[in-house]
């Protein structure tokens, strides 16, 4: 523990603070959006925009190496990619009723796909796996300047709305009867959810960050009356899970993205067990 | 004297796929009255109520509320849904639920969702109704069945609606709540248009004015004219109802 806060405090390397400070930011996003992420029971759809997010960052590595696009960076292709599928897995959910699941998975699969044929044509050193797994030694100033200004969008937006987005999630057909416009809604939470994934890419990775999406929000619910209690605690739960998944991940040199995610999946299973017990006791 | 109508239905024909499921209803409700639904399973009950909400669109024929489409007359109707099954890890309080009724409103804050002063009180009066004032911060999951249809029925009140629409009120609810039900809505009968839909016609006769059977046509019959027999071909079978007291009138039944 002394040798993690020596990191932090060393001033030529900037990166533990940098990965701090995108933890504890990213969390408040993650705990707003993961709520209603849990409480909608969209997870699947989550994991889907997620995963298709490779495709934009491959496609933005390539215009940058390639076309020479310069001001290209791959969180921009991330931000990108990620509206886009969740403005289309959205719609696809809304409107092929039956086939939704099908859909969607292929969806998933197309958009790493993509993603991998544009790190194949990209020259030089482009590895998918700190993208899919995060790699905290990537992270720079400007992409904390991002994560900024992203955090303060979807936080922003999730509290502004949070009585829709409370009626959406709990009853959709009643909302709309009061007059919730419930599509543009349902597609508003998933452009968050897009957003959210694209904050903590580079901590742990598009692949492992529906867990943090998830997990701290279901241990959450366990405490919970009210749905801004939830996000509360998912939100202090997000910032426990990252600053001990870092700490840990320095300590034992371990990479820091499936730490933070299995720190997170044990206090998880710990509540289970837990309130499980104090069910047949 | 001619009396305002609330719900114009004209001609309305709808299939969803194969046969229709209505064909030529023509209904209208007037301001202040309490009409009930009935009719078989399939008959079309839930369609007509689809229809009456704006949520389908009828094949043909014009179906009008207070003058108005059913998409820009809903926010003057309450509605209670039959009871659709809810997340029971869901954290929300009852009073939570109930002002999700104050959705609508206009104004700035009313367009974003944010609730004020004159909301909550709002609530806490549609609560009072269905006594359930004293239940307003427990959590929507720990109320009894009938208590949470209560609930959805003060939700539905609290947008002070001016038409009422309660699809099966009396589902889950145990006789002992059943009778307090009855005469929380008996008050609100005077005061605003009530349509019911209920599969128990004991309990609506001496509520509502008008039974209205929809079979694939709409067939209305004023609750003093209601007979055995009329009872036994809503529903195509023999129902055993109860009556509370009063005299089933011997007349021939006949939907032409």
């Amino acid at each position: 523990m002394i040798e993690f806060i020596e990191a932090l405090l060393n001033p030529y390397v900037p990166t533990m603070r940098y990965a701090l400070a995108a933890g504890i930011l990213s969390s408040v996003a993650l705990g707003i959006v993961g709520t209603y992420v849990i409480t909608r029971r969209i997870s699947y759809i989550a994991g889907a925009i997620s995963h298709s997010v490779l495709g934009g960052i491959g496609a933005a590595l390539y215009l940058k190496a390639v076309h020479g696009w310069t001001w290209c960076d791959p969180m921009y292709g991330a931000v990108a990619a990620a509206m886009l599928s969740a403005l289309l897995i959205g719609t696809v959910s809304l409107y092929a009723k039956q086939r939704e699941d099908t859909v969607i998975g292929a969806i998933w699969a197309v958009g790493m796909a993509i993603g991998l044929l544009f790190f194949a044509k990209t020259p030089g050193y482009a590895d998918p796996m700190s993208y899919l797994f995060g790699n905290i030694l990537l992270i720079s100033r400007s992409d904390l300047w991002l994560v900024v200004g992203l955090d303060a969008l979807v936080v922003g937006l999730g509290i502004v709305f949070y009585n829709k987005f409370l009626a959406v999630c709990f009853d959709q057909e009643f909302a709309q009867l009061r007059g919730v416009h419930v599509t543009f809604y349902y597609l508003l939470l998933l452009c968050l959810t897009a957003l959210t994934i694209v904050l903590l890419m580079r901590v742990v990775g598009i692949v492992l960050v529906i867990a943090m999406l998830t997990l701290p929000a279901a241990v959450a619910g366990h405490f919970s009356r009210q749905l801004w209690q939830m996000m509360l605690f998912a939100i202090a739960g997000c910032m426990i899970f990252t600053v001990a998944g870092l700490a840990l991940s320095y300590r034992y040199e371990l990479p820091s993205g499936p730490v933070i995610i299995v720190v997170a999946a044990m206090f998880y299973l710990g509540v289970a067990i837990v309130r499980w017990l104090a069910k047949a006791v | 004297m001619t009396q305002k109508a609330v719900i114009e239905v004209r001609n309305v024909s709808f299939a969803f796929q194969g046969p229709p499921v209505l064909e030529n209803v023509d209904l209208t409700i007037h301001d202040r009255e309490s009409v009930c639904i009935v009719g078989p399973n399939g008959g079309g009950k839930t369609t007509l109520l689809r229809l009456l909400l704006g949520q389908l669109r009828p094949a043909s024929g014009d179906i009008r509320i207070f003058g108005k489409s059913p998409q820009a007359a809903r926010l003057q109707i309450g509605y209670m849904p039959q009871r659709a099954e809810y997340d029971p890890m869901f954290p929300v309080t009852v009073m939570d639920v109930v002002l999700m009724g104050r959705l609508g409103q206009p104004g700035f804050l009313g367009r974003i969702g944010w609730y004020g002063s004159a909301d909550r009180r709002a609530a806490l009066e549609a609560l009072a109704q269905v006594h359930l004032e004293k239940e307003a911060r427990r959590p929507f999951a720990a109320l009894s069945g009938g208590q949470r249809q209560r609930v959805l029925i003060a939700r539905a009140l609290c947008s002070q609606p001016e038409l009422l629409i309660l699809d099966e009120p009396m589902a889950n609810v145990d006789s002992l709540v059943e009778r307090r039900l009855f005469d929380e809505l008996r008050q609100l009968a005077g005061r605003m248009t009530l349509v019911l839909v209920s599969h128990d016609l004991g309990f609506v006769t001496n509520l509502v004015e008008r039974v209205i059977c929809i079979n694939r046509q709409a067939v209305s019959h004023p609750t003093s004219q209601l007979t055995a027999e009329i009872i036994r071909d809503m529903y195509g079978g023999d129902v055993s109802v109860v009556r509370h007291g009063d005299v089933v009138c011997h007349k021939e039944h006949t939907h032409d």
